[in-house]
């Protein structure tokens, strides 16, 4: 985790407001379930992609009033959330949030509903501008418009098989795990054992156009990579220039060849 | 690529360094396509960089710079010889942003021109990197 002394903080305020069992709403009302489960997504909104072991450090305190839930983290993680909170508040679009985000405020979309309780989101000095939330809410759920689309990837595999749905784990730096769906037979061909092992894969995935986030757990095999790493980078560059030299020969002046390539006025 | 261009020893000097520093190198699909117009792709050096093909997060930043870079030029602001409304090196500045790179490593005075006018628009943190310059003084400034 970062060194949260050194960082810039702020401060995150979930606060509940409503009636229960005929009395003003206290944190006796909270079961345990709802302690765990808010604050599984306050985190999911705070930092929706980053792992526990590399997000920043979130403290969290419970005050008196309602039920407030108040969480201190990084300034640059709650403005940002707090500014998409304000727009979804504008808009009333889910579609604008990453997934998970746009989760995130299902759930208390969920508990404002079935509970009748006002749940208001943002920075805690801000929280009248940010995401106010009651039973009277409602979100359009535009589904989320997706392109495929053909990447690289780099990542250790975690498992490879399964009966029903032949599909590679792949544990990645970028996206997290992501599923990649394969064919038994292209499993079964191959030959040196890539479990845990770094692999490069080339895959095609789902995009989301909106928010342009990866649908990690829907993607397909299009091959494994294999490089040769007995060359060394060095060996490997002079060779390449060596057999790339010919095809280079008649352009004098590269820059000027790139000029034009592109659409520039020739100089 | 070509051992006799005055910057060939640099370009090489800067490659090797940042492969040896770990720092992560990129190339586009675009810049493969371009480079296939005279060479084989095969000879580009795919094993040691990430290959970025151009995506829709790509392509959303690269209209909002074409946009400012449109305005720009119907302003005035800046000259550009070039009638295409989003050039390539539009596009890879784009993929540069959206991957959050520190550099874009290049000898190309337009992508310069371009990057310097989006840095003053506070529109990208990437610097241009100038394969021309010393790489001595280069990493003397950094580390």
């Amino acid at each position: 985790m970062n060194d949260f002394s050194m960082s810039r903080l702020s401060t995150f305020e979930i606060h509940i407001d409503g009636r229960y069992k005929g009395t003003p709403l206290t944190p006796d009302a909270f079961d345990i379930k709802d302690w765990e489960e808010t604050l599984k997504y306050a985190r999911t909104l705070l930092f929706p992609d980053s792992p526990n072991k590399t997000r920043p450090h979130i403290s969290f305190t419970q005050e008196t009033g309602s039920i407030r839930f108040i969480f201190t983290t990084t300034i640059a993680s709650i403005i940002q959330a707090h500014s998409l909170l304000a727009e979804v508040q504008k808009s009333k679009d889910l579609g604008i949030l990453p997934e998970k985000q746009a989760e995130s405020i299902r759930y208390f979309h969920r508990l404002a509903q079935h509970r009748q309780f006002e749940i208001k989101l943002g920075e805690q000095n801000k929280l009248d501008e940010g995401l106010l939330i009651n039973q009277h809410t409602e979100f359009t759920i535009d589904k989320p418009a997706w392109v495929e689309t053909e990447t690289i990837v780099w990542g250790k595999v975690m498992n490879m098989g399964g009966k029903t749905n032949p599909n590679i784990h792949l544990e990645t730096d970028d996206f997290g795990t992501i599923i990649i769906a394969a064919t038994e037979e292209e499993l079964a061909k191959q030959e040196q054992n890539r479990i845990y092992h770094q692999q490069q894969l080339q895959i095609r995935i789902r995009q989301n156009a909106f928010t342009g986030e990866y649908d990690t757990s829907n993607a397909r095999l299009v091959a494994f990579i294999d490089y040769d790493y007995t060359e060394s980078s060095e060996a490997y560059l002079e060779r390449l220039i060596r057999e790339a030299t010919p095809g280079w020969a008649e352009v004098i002046d590269p820059e000027n060849w790139l000029r034009e390539l592109r659409g520039y006025e020739k100089r | 690529m070509k051992k006799d261009d005055p910057d060939h020893q640099h370009a090489q000097a800067y490659f090797m360094r940042f492969l040896e520093d770990g720092t992560r190198i990129y190339s586009s699909t675009i810049v493969a396509a371009e480079y296939g117009v005279k060479d084989n792709i095969n000879h580009l050096p795919v094993r040691d960089v990430t290959l970025l093909a151009f995506d829709i997060n790509h392509a959303r930043q690269a209209s909002d710079f074409a946009k400012a870079i449109f305005h720009a030029r119907k302003k005035g602001v800046i000259e550009l010889e070039n009638r295409v409304l989003i050039p390539n090196d539009t596009k890879l500045i784009a993929q540069a942003q959206v991957i959050q790179a520190d550099y874009f490593v290049a000898r190309d005075a337009n992508a310069e021109n371009l990057l310097t006018f989006l840095q003053k628009e506070g529109l990208i943190s990437c610097r241009f990197l100038d394969i021309a310059s010393p790489p001595n003084q280069f990493f003397g400034e950094l580390f």
